[in-house]
């Protein structure tokens, strides 16, 4: 009877299982294959760069095009995973109950079945579960990729391009479009409604994320922290009496003998260049909050999806 | 306004959407471009804006909107003609009505023309006012330069020839396919390589030559840079890593400071001239329309052929 039902459901949905399950898996061992190969090519491009430019050999020159080959593949590997989720959301999710009632089999299946909602958890739930891994798989793949290409911790410069994240994004969007192709019960306007609202959700939840950076920026010494703070909001000079902090503007005009003339560089004695950022120990926090965010989207999504479908009329 | 009725009908939804989008992204485009034109009205006034003098004029102010609304139509460009075209053959053959409707209408290829022409028009249109719209944002975004090859294939002719063959094969697919959604998916994949495509073949429209005066420099608009070299004192050429790896021995020689001029070398770009974009977008656009009218050919004869279930 259950692989029966799998069965069934793998057949019904085939196509779009086979491009966005199929695909991220795709997509992980790609990117898991150009990270191992950028991690091998790395002391030999290293050793390459060492030569003397008369000397540098055929085996040098291959070796410095392949790195280049991999750079290239790095950001679009990168691109197509921070979109893999919401589109896999969107075709997988918007189809599943809204292709049903378009091609009028709903009716049939809804009396068959015992119940309208063991239905469509028979309906959702495993290619939700498939999905999920196939996220899940991707954002570790991702964050592999990205760990070896920069050399150094992630952080808030490549937020949203790795990990757990991209499994929420899929969630969400998959909830969201189950719900909308239910309420609309047909497949193109489905697809189009979730997309438009997907654009609606990364929109806002940038626009969010950023308030939200600003808000809870703080004061911090410039230098070490350079590479990994992601948005700097502001920059002045702080006290290191007193701890208060002046723009380079009032800067220039109280302390004009500390600044360069030529380059513009310089620190007022006593004063700290200082950046207003989030921390970088934050990050965590910060993709908590979205994942948080995220779920929580498809829980209220799911829910209203068992109460539509409960009410919905069979045509 | 009864084409507009009946295409509109016939697709409310894929027209609905792409009559949003598109006009949409035009407006946001449009109002963009008219604020970054107002900021150098002030140009030549005592409190004129740094926008007045560089390049990058808006880079500071701009450049995240500018950046996000392209980034929209490059997609849109690609997207609308995929919803408009693959559903107009996918849903009867899907929903069996061309069973029914192909007997009924005597010839197929009238039957076909009335059902994709509306579309096409009311398509036209609506990226049409998206492609001018994203050829004025990007000419507001560069004031001072000639924009040339800048964002060439998403703006302007060059978007509408590239929408409307992508439009053509959005009919021949959902014609082969039959069904909507693996129409779509295959369209996604399509519509990568049609991109991909347009932007391998643009240097070969014509010969690449050494770029002159302002046209050596790296970054900004106008040419369309293919590649870089190094010219040695000596006037041998040698590739841009080694000229990099050479540069950076000789600083290291110098320990640090910069070495006699004489002994750099001198960085050489190669590529096509903005003054010959006009060429350029010419001989495209002459072969987008020839693919544009093939594919549409092939959709006839799939659809002439095409067994009706």
């Amino acid at each position: 009877m259950l692989l029966t039902q799998l069965r069934l459901l793998w057949r019904m949905h085939r196509w779009e299982g086979t491009f966005f399950i199929g695909g991220a898996l795709l997509l992980s061992g790609a990117m898991a294959i150009v990270a191992w190969q950028l991690d091998a090519s790395r002391d030999t491009m290293v050793a390459c760069y060492e030569q003397p430019t008369d000397a540098l050999s055929a085996e040098c020159r291959s070796a410095i095009e392949w790195g280049n080959t991999l750079a290239g593949a790095i950001g679009i590997l990168g691109a197509v995973a921070t979109v893999a989720p919401f589109a896999a959301g969107i075709f997988l999710g918007a189809p599943l109950v809204s292709r049903e009632i378009e091609h009028r089999t709903a009716p049939l299946a809804w009396s068959l079945s015992p119940s309208r909602r063991s239905w469509l958890a028979w309906r959702a739930v495993p290619l939700l579960v498939l999905l999920l891994v196939a996220l899940l798989v991707l954002g570790q793949a991702s964050a592999y990729l990205l760990e070896t290409a920069e050399e150094s911790e992630l952080g808030f410069r490549q937020f949203g391009m790795f990990g757990p994240i991209l499994a929420a994004r899929g969630l969400a969007v998959f909830g969201i479009g189950l719900l909308v192709g239910l309420a609309l019960g047909r497949v193109l306007p489905a697809l189009l409604v979730t997309a438009l609202a997907t654009v609606a959700i990364v929109g806002g939840m940038s626009i969010g994320r950023d308030l939200l950076m600003r808000e809870e920026a703080v004061w911090m010494p410039m230098g070490d922290q350079a590479e990994v703070v992601h948005m700097v909001f502001d920059s002045g000079f702080q006290s290191d009496a007193t701890g208060e902090v002046i723009t380079w503007e009032e800067a220039y005009n109280r302390f004009p003998d500390t600044f360069d003339e030529m380059t513009g560089e310089g620190e007022p004695p006593g004063m700290t260049s200082v950046w207003k950022v989030v921390p970088p120990e934050a990050f965590g926090l910060y993709v908590a909050r979205e994942i948080g965010v995220l779920v929580l989207a498809f829980v209220i999504a799911g829910a209203a999806t068992l109460a539509l479908v409960h009410r919905r009329r069979p045509e | 306004m009864t084409w507009a009725r009946l295409a509109f009908k016939l697709q409310p939804s894929s027209i609905g959407f792409a009559a949003f989008v598109c006009l949409g992204l035009a407006a946001v485009a449009l109002w963009l471009a008219a604020d970054m034109r107002s900021v150098l009205e002030a140009c030549g006034t005592p409190d004129e804006p740094n926008a007045c003098q560089v390049m990058y004029a808006f880079q500071d102010t701009h450049m995240n909107a500018v950046f996000l609304t392209q980034t929209g139509i490059g997609l849109a460009m690609y997207g609308i003609p995929l919803v408009l075209g693959v559903p107009i053959l996918t849903r009867e053959i899907e929903h069996k009505t061309a069973m029914i409707a192909w007997p009924l209408a005597g010839s197929r290829l009238k039957w076909l023309a009335w059902r994709v022409l509306p579309v096409l028009v009311v398509g036209l249109a609506v990226i049409g006012v998206m492609a001018f719209a994203a050829d004025q944002l990007a000419q507001a975004y560069f004031p001072h330069n000639e924009i040339a090859f800048d964002r060439h294939g998403s703006r302007g002719i060059s978007l509408v020839t590239r929408s409307t063959l992508m439009l053509a094969a959005a009919v021949l697919l959902g014609a082969v396919i039959g069904k909507l959604l693996p129409g779509l998916l295959i369209g996604i994949a399509l519509a990568v390589g049609i991109s991909t495509a347009m932007d391998a073949a643009l240097p070969h429209w014509a010969s690449s030559t050494e770029l002159t005066g302002a046209e050596t420099e790296i970054y900004g608009p106008g040419p369309l840079r293919t590649g870089a070299q190094y010219r040695l004192a000596d006037g041998r050429l040698i590739s841009a890593q080694e000229g990099e790896i050479l540069v950076q021995e000789l600083y290291e020689e110098n320990g640090g400071e910069e070495p006699d001029p004489a002994l750099m070398p001198q960085q050489v770009m190669y590529g096509i001239a903005a003054d010959r974009y006009g060429e350029v977008l010419i001989r495209e656009s002459a072969a987008i329309v020839a693919v544009t009218v093939l594919a549409s050919a092939l959709a006839v004869a799939v659809v002439q052929r095409r067994r009706p279930e």
